[in-house]
């Protein structure tokens, strides 16, 4: 899937169309150099819960640091890997840790 | 590495001013300036005077301090120390932040238990993992009202923001959350949307607003404290940072404020979203550059901690009736009692209507 593209998730007749958002800053990542190079993304599962997409992304390769509490999952991914992340199922979005700031 | 070395201190406090700087002419010091911005907040929000409200109310503030330095906190009720901190850093308080937004809140409630989450870095950031940690301690604290003056810009569903998710733990355990709405960075074109975790259904939203004052600045007298607030200087050329703005004490000629302030949103105010912000606050407090003087620094920072401090005193009402607030009630009444200002369709917050919705006498 492109990033910053529309994503139907589970679509039937019970479910809503769910778009999936990717930070314009993950879309950045995409092409930078060097590939090894690593990012932390906090990464929100849909409904189906986050142990299934945690598995899905070990299995990438890629380091699931911590789940929170909510679900969130906060993700260790080199540059390299993180096309193949964006191609998960099951993932509401993706963004770079630490997007909130004080606002003054 | 002790706790008390981990705590050392770098608060900065009120300086002289320069030859070039000129305050209302009877504030000898920022100090009586600062203490009158923030009498003419609470008369601007019609907060009652707080006496000693809020005694059975526990607020926390996730900021940026983990300790605030001492003469902040004489005569409160401050839960701090290094074990409120939940991010790697020595410092007490990270960033310059804290101290304005915990002195804004516990004016307004001074009677209320304060607990500090230390979750901003250096750089102003909130990792996730740091402001998970916070809501999971402020819930196991028990807390009541629960300040957030940060947040991001979320173009796409609430519900998938991680912030929100997080935050939505706190209100499903029944902490009221007060969030600032966001900031316009003034030199970008684009226009934000409410940030989150504000932006949520059950979270109050706060959005910035000033009241601007026409008189002279000069004119008032040097015995008493009355008419607006200002800061002149030779090098000032932005009167939006500088006033005057009103004092909600007397026009300097001795006619009423009412006919002659101006309120309106707050000029870096985020476009509203959907039903958000829920309501306007003051935005602006008096702060000190190191390099250039005095100024009003100005974010929905300052005004959330306004409207977190006022329900806290209304919280510690209800419950000397034995009545208590619920995070969905609480922000209905703040929105239902809100009124209206002088420009834009965002009303301001307004403890006694507020008050008024919940039928307290």
């Amino acid at each position: 899937m492109e990033p910053g593209t529309t994503f139907t998730g589970v679509h039937n007749e019970n479910t809503v169309e769910m778009a999936r958002y990717v930070h314009p800053e993950v879309e950045t990542l995409l092409d930078s150099e060097p590939r090894d190079e690593r990012a932390r993304l906090a990464v929100v599962p849909l409904d189906e819960g986050a142990e299934t997409v945690r598995e899905r992304i070990n299995q990438l390769g890629a380091n699931v640091e911590r789940t929170l509490p909510s679900g969130v999952l906060l993700v260790e991914v080199s540059v390299s890997e993180l096309r193949a992340l964006l191609d998960v199922d099951g993932i509401a979005s993706i963004a770079p840790d630490s997007q909130m700031e004080v606002l003054v | 590495m002790s706790t008390e070395s981990r705590l050392s201190l770098r608060i900065p406090r009120w300086k002289s001013l320069s030859d070039s700087e000129r305050l209302p002419n009877w504030a000898t010091d920022f100090g009586p300036l600062y203490e009158y911005v923030i009498e003419a907040h609470g008369r601007a929000a019609n907060i009652p005077k707080a006496g000693e409200a809020g005694s059975s109310v526990h607020i926390g503030i996730i900021d940026s301090a983990a300790e605030l330095p001492a003469h902040l906190t004489e005569n409160l009720d401050v839960r701090e120390g290094a074990e409120h901190s939940f991010i790697d850093s020595s410092k007490a308080e990270t960033t310059y932040h804290c101290t304005p937004v915990f002195t804004l809140a516990s004016r307004y409630c001074p009677g209320a238990t304060f607990s500090l989450y230390q979750a901003v870095r250096e750089d102003r950031k909130l990792p996730l993992a740091a402001f998970s940690d916070a809501i999971t301690a402020a819930i196991d604290d028990g807390i009541d009202i629960l300040n957030i003056s940060a947040g991001e810009p979320w173009p796409d569903l609430v519900e998938t923001n991680p912030a929100v998710l997080e935050t939505k733990r706190a209100i499903e355990e029944d902490v009221i959350v007060v969030a600032s709405a966001g900031n316009e960075d003034p030199e970008d074109d684009e226009r934000l949307p409410v940030h989150c975790p504000a932006a949520l259904q059950d979270v109050i939203a706060v959005g910035g607003f000033v009241s601007r004052c026409p008189a002279r600045p000069g004119a008032e007298p040097a015995t008493e404290p009355t008419g607006p607030y200002y800061v002149e200087s030779d090098d000032i050329d932005d009167r939006a940072r500088y006033g005057p703005f009103c004092g909600e004490r007397g026009c300097i000629d001795g006619e009423a404020c009412i006919p002659n302030k101006t309120e309106r949103p707050w000029e870096h105010n985020v476009m509203p979203t959907g039903e958000k912000p829920d309501v306007l606050a003051p935005a602006v407090v008096p702060e000190l550059d190191s390099d250039s003087g005095p100024y009003f620094n100005g974010g929905t920072s300052f005004a959330a901690p306004i409207v977190t401090g006022a329900l806290g005193g209304i919280l510690d009402e209800l419950r000397s009736e034995n009545r208590d607030l619920n995070p969905y009630q609480a922000r209905r009444a703040v929105v239902n009692g809100s009124s209206p200002i002088d420009e834009g369709t965002i009303p301001k917050f307004d403890a006694m209507g507020t008050r008024r919705v919940l039928e307290l006498g």
